[in-house]
């Protein structure tokens, strides 16, 4: 526990929830605070830890630094990776952008706690530029790259969907098979496995989400996700994850045809992706006629592992649209 | 001037000798596959770029040279104002002061270089860029200020993806530029107008960096459009990636003007049995999206760019994206 004057920052206790959601009203306003449900759903993951840090004054919440944890596979082990989202100051007790300040309290007492002391690998997210910048000055993050998007512009009467994929309800078991032939070729990447699924793409209150599953039979061979409830680029559609093993060029075409059909049926416009630029799906998609844009999203990362550093990060850390908190 | 053991300062005519014994013995150390530099493309480099030197030295008690921090400026425009930028090149220390993780000469070099160079201190420069080696680029964040921009990304044309047919832009050669300088001016200009920074393409600056370079054998093609110049392309070979390339090192063009200019550069490539054709651009710049719209592909590239601004004003990320980076704004290239 540490203080600055009476204000004090410490790990978030119950208690302080309804204080969190009041202050993120004030910090953020009432569209963009989270409800209790939507906080619940981010932060308090069954089976991993919370990661939250507050700060108080006189027992009320004034700022927060809370992060999204991952189990992850990085280095041919499981650690726990975690996405910083929601901070905030309140604006009473804000200072300029080249002071330290509150928000640097607080990060550093987040970064200390879980990653530093708590065993956490990677934190990492796609901040807003003031927070990048702060992040990179004041706590230790590093650019790993200036996100490229591929665009599928979308023309022409929508086709049918390929006969071989379907929508998948209820994701099981038979995804982690999936996800663990397409990690062959990942030296970092969230587990995705039933349980994730279901929390990340049915479990978010207020957000659809369509998964498509390729099968062979009835094995999953392939896996694509679209965000149906509009997003911050208008008139597109989000394409949070893909999940088709290497060399399954047959299952990737199928299910990106599908992508087109489904998003154009829905009345889209275009579709947007996220991959490392490294990544076989960058390649494919281009040769699919997808096109590469610049966006104004940017990948930080603070390690607290010195076997992943901003360049082995850039070099083999699998990650999707799905993985961020911007779909 | 600091002085102690060590005396740092800009460098002075007559150091050249001591500064290439130093960086072709480091180059040396670091590298087997070295290839020392000569006085004569030292003098091209640093004495006869256009836009000037920026060359800082830390020497020993004999006057031996233990590190050297140094530039390659570039004039432009930014939003009608000329200023200056600085690509950091050629940066080293050598062996016995070497220190990586500590503050060391290394250190207090790029900081008067800093210093004598950076805008917020009464220097010409806005901001310095450059793609270091890994090593570099860590003591660059740790004590010079370095940021991380962007990681780069390349343009690939398969040769086997052919352009369509029709008009072939002009092969030009350096000793004719003469004759196109208030076309080139004209036109790179237009560009920095659009809101694009671009470092000055005038006549000077592409016969030093291209029709002058004492090592590399560029090739220039130029597109017209009733006798006036409508763009420009700078090819040479180069080796990438363990292949043989068609690199498209420079160039101003158009929607219009790009088909023909490629056309020439595919040309070019199958002349020399070059599998691809390979170019770098921002992704910010419409160019990037026209490439691909004729055929190009994005691929990854190793290289980071990083940066350090002199001017808070324009902090160097938002430079990174309006800047018309070409692979021959940078020396490695």
């Amino acid at each position: 526990m540490t203080s600055e004057g009476t204000i004090e920052i410490r790990e978030l206790e119950e208690s302080d929830l309804d204080s969190l959601l009041a202050c993120q009203r004030l910090c953020f306003g009432a569209e963009r605070a989270k409800s209790a449900a939507e906080w619940a759903w981010a932060f308090r993951r069954p089976g991993l830890p919370l990661r939250h840090s507050v700060a108080l004054l006189d027992g009320r919440v004034v700022g927060a630094y809370a992060g999204i944890p991952e189990r992850t596979w990085i280095g041919g082990e499981e650690r726990l990776c975690v996405q910083p989202v929601d901070l905030m100051v309140d604006p009473e007790h804000r200072r300029g952008q080249r002071e330290r300040g509150l928000y640097v309290d607080l990060g550093e007492h987040f970064l200390g706690s879980y990653g530093t002391h708590g065993g956490d690998a990677v934190h990492y997210g796609w901040p807003i530029d003031a927070a990048r910048r702060v992040g990179e000055r004041l706590l230790g993050y590093e650019l790993v790259r200036e996100e490229l998007a591929l665009v599928l512009e979308l023309e022409g009467r929508p086709s049918e969907a390929p006969a071989g994929v379907q929508r998948v309800t209820e994701p099981g078991e038979e995804l982690k098979w999936l996800w663990d032939r397409c990690a062959s070729e990942w030296g970092a990447a969230t587990i995705r496995d039933g349980a994730w699924a279901r929390w990340r793409y049915q479990q978010r209150p207020g957000i659809e989400y369509l998964m498509l599953g390729a099968y062979d039979e009835d094995l999953l061979v392939g896996m694509a996700t679209l965000r149906l409830t509009p997003w911050e680029w208008e008139g597109a559609l989000p394409l949070c994850d893909w999940l088709v093993p290497p060399g399954e060029l047959a299952v990737a075409r199928d299910l990106e045809a599908a992508v087109r059909s489904v998003a154009a049926r829905a009345g889209a416009r275009r579709v947007v992706a996220v991959f490392p630029d490294s990544s076989s799906p960058f390649a494919l998609f281009q040769e699919l006629g997808w096109c590469v844009r610049p966006t104004p999203y940017r990948l930080v990362a603070r390690s607290f592992d010195g076997r992943f550093d901003g360049d082995w990060l850039r070099a083999y850390w699998w990650y999707g649209l799905g993985d961020s908190d911007l779909v | 001037m600091r002085t102690r053991a060590v005396t740092i300062r800009a460098y002075e005519p007559g150091d050249e000798h001591a500064l290439l014994e130093a960086f072709n013995a480091t180059g040396r150390d670091l590298n087997p596959d070295f290839r020392p530099r000569d006085l004569a493309e030292w003098r091209w480099r640093f004495e006869d770029n256009p836009a000037g030197w920026r060359v800082v030295l830390a020497l020993g008690a004999e006057g031996e040279v233990l590190a050297q921090y140094a530039g390659l400026p570039q004039r432009g425009l930014v939003d009608g104002e000329e200023v200056h930028w600085t690509q950091a090149v050629d940066s080293f220390s050598v062996r016995r002061t070497r220190g990586l993780g500590r503050r060391g000469t290394f250190v207090e070099t790029g900081e008067l270089f800093a210093e004598l160079y950076g805008a917020d201190t009464g220097g010409p420069d806005r901001w310095m860029w450059g793609y270091p080696v890994p090593s570099a680029r860590r003591v660059g964040q740790a004590f010079l200020g370095y940021q991380l921009l962007r990681s780069e990304t390349w343009l690939e044309l398969d040769r086997s993806r052919p352009i369509d047919d029709g008009e072939v832009a002009t092969p030009w050669s350096w000793d004719a530029l003469d004759g196109l300088a208030p076309d080139l001016e004209r036109l790179w200009r237009a560009r920095a107008a659009e809101g694009a920074i671009v470092a000055a393409r005038g006549q000077r600056e592409l016969a030093w960096r291209y029709g002058a370079h004492p090592r590399e054998r560029y090739e220039l093609a130029a597109h017209f459009d009733g006798g006036r110049l409508e763009g420009f392309l700078v090819f040479r070979r180069a080796r990438h990636r363990e292949r043989e390339v068609g690199l498209l090192v420079d160039g101003l063009f158009d929607r219009r003007s790009a088909p023909p200019l490629l056309r020439w550069a595919a040309e070019r490539a199958r002349a020399e049995e070059l599998p691809v054709l390979l170019t770098r651009l921002s992704p910010w710049c419409r160019e990037f999206e026209l490439l691909q719209e004729l055929g190009f592909r994005v691929r990854p590239s190793r290289r980071v760019l990083v940066g350090r601004g002199y001017d808070r004003a324009s902090p160097p990320e938002l430079w990174a994206r309006r800047w018309y980076g070409t692979p021959g704004d940078s020396d490695l290239f």
